[in-house]
């Protein structure tokens, strides 16, 4: 139990550390305020273009209280997919700016050594780098969620619900793990911004491109980005897509990111600094 | 003072091509020890060896009695470092930098009190980006010893520092050392400061130790029959000198400086060189012992080559 | 690290500020409106997502005056259950009109129905045409005030220049 605390006091004292020392100001508010914009834009967009609904009025087979279920019934499903648009809307900025962030965090402390004076304190590498991920997951991730949420809370009614909430929040959290511990290998494999920002951004234009493809198939779209797949699915894109299947996938995608995480702390633990 | 504190064996590191290290072997007692050698010659990468910051491809090294490679935590619990041109979060004030840094002790100094140490409290306010060249290598030394480290490590603590900032820190070392009674281990390639503050040497050249021990022991073996002459002309003195007898290894140090190896003593070497001198009207302002660092490095740097 | 924070609160409030102000000039905008031929006293109506206030254009082509409302989303859903105007509050009404030009205010951004009555004994042709109006006050207003707030502390916890930076 001690043993416990002890270790979540050290992720957050080296958390403060590292928001610190690499989410230099402005660099974390901007991050904030460019996914704000994003998320904004494209919550406002899908509202705009799905909501020009006509009213059904003086309409002689009409029903009134079910007319009213229908109209909260298609307010939910455009919820669910300004919430998808802009997770997704997002996530096509992420594949820019998290190469681009690990290469000037991780990848520049190892050409400035700044990396050098840190691992001179009592800091574990496995440590280092598990708290290096997790702020970065959580910086990111909470705007993503929270933002179209509290647009959508803000601007339609009470009754539209966003469905599939707890999947699009487990695609987030994936998909911003997976840029990360992927940027995380690229930057302790070339030990060079120059070369982690080039080919993070290549890589995950090309991994978008390939997904936006029409043919791709579901598990390498999982694979490369479960946000987009699970705001396909959310939206309605696989309707014979069973409860189980969608979990095996979830799981896959999350023992993938698992994988790279721990081959990037093993090349981390032997890296030299 | 007998206590070793760092031992190394048989490190060897190659970065490519380079021989960075080539079978290191040195055992550093307690007290203020320097590693001295040119730029290049090894002195940073023994350093990260001992940090664990670095694998040897072959040999051992421990600090404080832990393996460097297997106990690199547990030995920078106990020690500090200060590496050469460190990077300090620039937007945080000294202040704040040390209460940050002293959550990742155990047990820590309090980070005013150490600004007092090092003289940095009227300035614990300012960024770190506003702090001079001397202020920010104190503020690298007072963060070396927020742990209450056993040993500090500090990698040419007064580069980029001008005299007066140099002279600073070498007396914060030595007030430190005094006061706290904490172990240095200072490396730099700037030797007269070296012998001010180190009880214990070590030469390195090429990646290798060629010399280490005691300062004075290594002052009694490589500067007690070495001596230099302050003259008008050094260049025709020099060839003077190479006639007599019991002069040996002469060398110019300087326009005006000579220095040889002579077993006799001073009345006798003074008499021969002021005749020898006085015979072709050259001046001899002085003839003395040969006691700089720097005279005795070459020295072991010559007899390593030969 | 009071002064730290505060300087991270200023840059904050300064980025969603601007962020704010981007939105509320660049927000995204699509056609709104309605046009055609309705029965004598039918209603007619379309809901949609509004930001900020209206820019409204109507026009009756044939026949005799109609009867505009501007309904929020509860008064818009009480409409469709009951099919009567009687016992709703529109939020803007304008009755027995042929032509109109004009900016309606939107109290608070959200989703509206705008509905068209005939108030003729004949058929009517007509058309609105709605579009939103630039800047969206709700937005870049209190955007402005952020980002203004945001520079005055900045300036407020700037650190003083140091002596020897003036050297």
């Amino acid at each position: 139990m001690k043993a416990n605390k002890n270790l979540i006091e050290g992720i957050v004292k080296l958390g403060r550390i590292e928001l610190a020392l690499s989410y230099r100001i402005p660099l974390i508010e901007s991050m904030a305020a460019i996914v704000a914009y994003t998320s904004c834009i494209s919550v406002f967009m899908v509202i705009f273009q799905t909501i020009g609904l006509n009213l059904v009025l003086s309409d002689t087979l009409y029903n009134g209280p079910e007319n009213v279920g229908a109209y909260q019934q298609i307010i939910s499903e455009r919820a669910t997919m300004s919430y998808a648009l802009a997770q997704t809307s997002c996530w096509t900025f992420f594949t820019i700016l998290v190469p681009l962030f690990f290469a000037f965090t991780l990848a520049r402390a190892f050409e400035d050594g700044t990396l050098r004076t840190l691992m001179s304190y009592p800091i574990s590498r496995t440590m280092l780098l598990t708290v290096k991920t997790l702020v970065f997951i959580i910086v990111i991730s909470i705007p993503v969620i929270l933002i179209p949420l509290l647009l959508i809370a803000t601007y339609l009614p009470s009754e539209a619900i966003v469905n599939y909430l707890g999947l699009f929040i487990i695609s987030t959290l994936l998909s911003v793990a997976q840029l990360s511990v992927t940027s995380i290998l690229l930057s302790v494999l070339s030990k060079d911004a120059a070369t982690t920002a080039v080919v993070g951004v290549l890589l995950w234009v090309g991994l978008s491109y390939l997904s936006s493809l029409p043919t791709i198939p579901i598990h390498f779209l999982m694979l490369c980005s479960p946000i987009k797949m699970l705001s396909n699915y959310a939206v309605g894109l696989y309707p014979e897509m069973i409860n189980w299947e969608l979990l095996f996938l979830l799981l896959g995608s999350l023992a993938f990111v698992a994988a790279l995480f721990i081959i990037g702390i093993r090349v981390f633990r032997r890296v030299e600094i | 003072m007998t206590d070793i504190i760092v031992s190394v064996s048989g490190i060897k590191k190659r970065f490519g091509k380079m021989q960075a290290l080539d079978g290191v072997e040195i055992s550093i007692p307690s007290g203020v020890s320097g590693i001295i050698g040119p730029n290049g010659a090894g002195k940073t990468t023994l350093l990260r060896v001992l940090l664990g910051l670095i694998r040897a491809d072959e040999g051992r090294a421990s600090v404080l009695g832990l393996d460097s490679e297997m106990q690199s935590l547990e030995i920078r619990r106990r020690i500090g470092v200060l590496h050469e041109r460190p990077i300090y979060p620039r937007f945080l004030t000294p202040l704040e930098y040390l209460k940050m840094i002293s959550d990742l002790y155990w047990e820590h100094r309090e980070p005013i009190e150490l600004l007092k140490l090092v003289d940095l409290d009227k300035a614990c306010d300012r960024k770190i980006k506003d702090l001079s060249a001397g202020m920010h290598q104190r503020l690298g030394i007072a963060q070396s010893l927020v742990g209450y480290p056993e040993i500090v490590f500090l990698d040419e603590p007064t580069s980029n520092l001008d005299v007066t900032g140099r002279n600073a820190v070498l007396q914060l070392i030595m007030d430190l050392y005094n006061n706290t009674g904490t172990s240095f281990v200072i490396s730099s390639h700037i030797l007269s400061e070296l012998e001010r503050i180190c009880h214990n040497l070590v030469f390195i050249d090429g990646g290798k130790v060629i010399e280490s021990g005691r300062l004075v022991e290594i002052f009694k073996k490589y500067a007690s029959d070495r001596w230099r002459v302050l003259t008008s002309d050094s260049e025709v003195l020099y060839r003077l000198i190479t006639s007599l007898s019991g002069f040996e290894n002469i060398g110019i140090t300087g326009v005006n400086t000579i220095s040889f190896s002579n077993k006799g003593d001073i009345n006798t070497i003074r008499h021969e060189i002021e005749s020898i001198a006085k015979e072709h009207e050259i001046d001899v302002y002085d003839v003395s012992r040969s006691t700089s660092l720097e005279e005795v490095f070459k020295e072991v740097s010559r007899n390593e080559s030969e | 690290m009071t002064r730290y924070r505060f300087n991270r609160l200023s840059w904050l409030l300064i980025c969603f500020g601007i962020a704010g102000v981007l939105i509320g000039i660049t927000i995204p905008s699509f056609g709104m409106g309605d046009a055609g031929q309705f029965d004598p006293d039918e209603l007619r109506g379309r809901i949609y997502f509004v930001v900020g206030d209206v820019n409204v254009d109507i026009t009756v082509n044939e026949g005799g005056p109609i009867s505009f409302y501007v309904l929020d989303w509860n008064n818009s859903m009480e409409l469709v259950r009951t099919q009567s105007l009687k016992t709703i509050d529109s939020i803007f009404v304008l009755e027995n009109i042929t032509h109109f030009e004009g900016i309606i205010t939107i109290p608070v951004s959200g989703l509206y129905s705008f509905i068209s009555q005939n108030m003729d004994n004949e058929s009517v042709a007509f058309r609105v045409d709605m579009s939103r109006v630039l800047p969206q006050r709700h937005i870049f207003y209190p955007s402005v005030l952020v980002t203004t707030i945001g520079m005055i502390l900045f300036q407020a916890v700037r650190t003083p220049r140091s002596p020897l930076k003036e050297l």
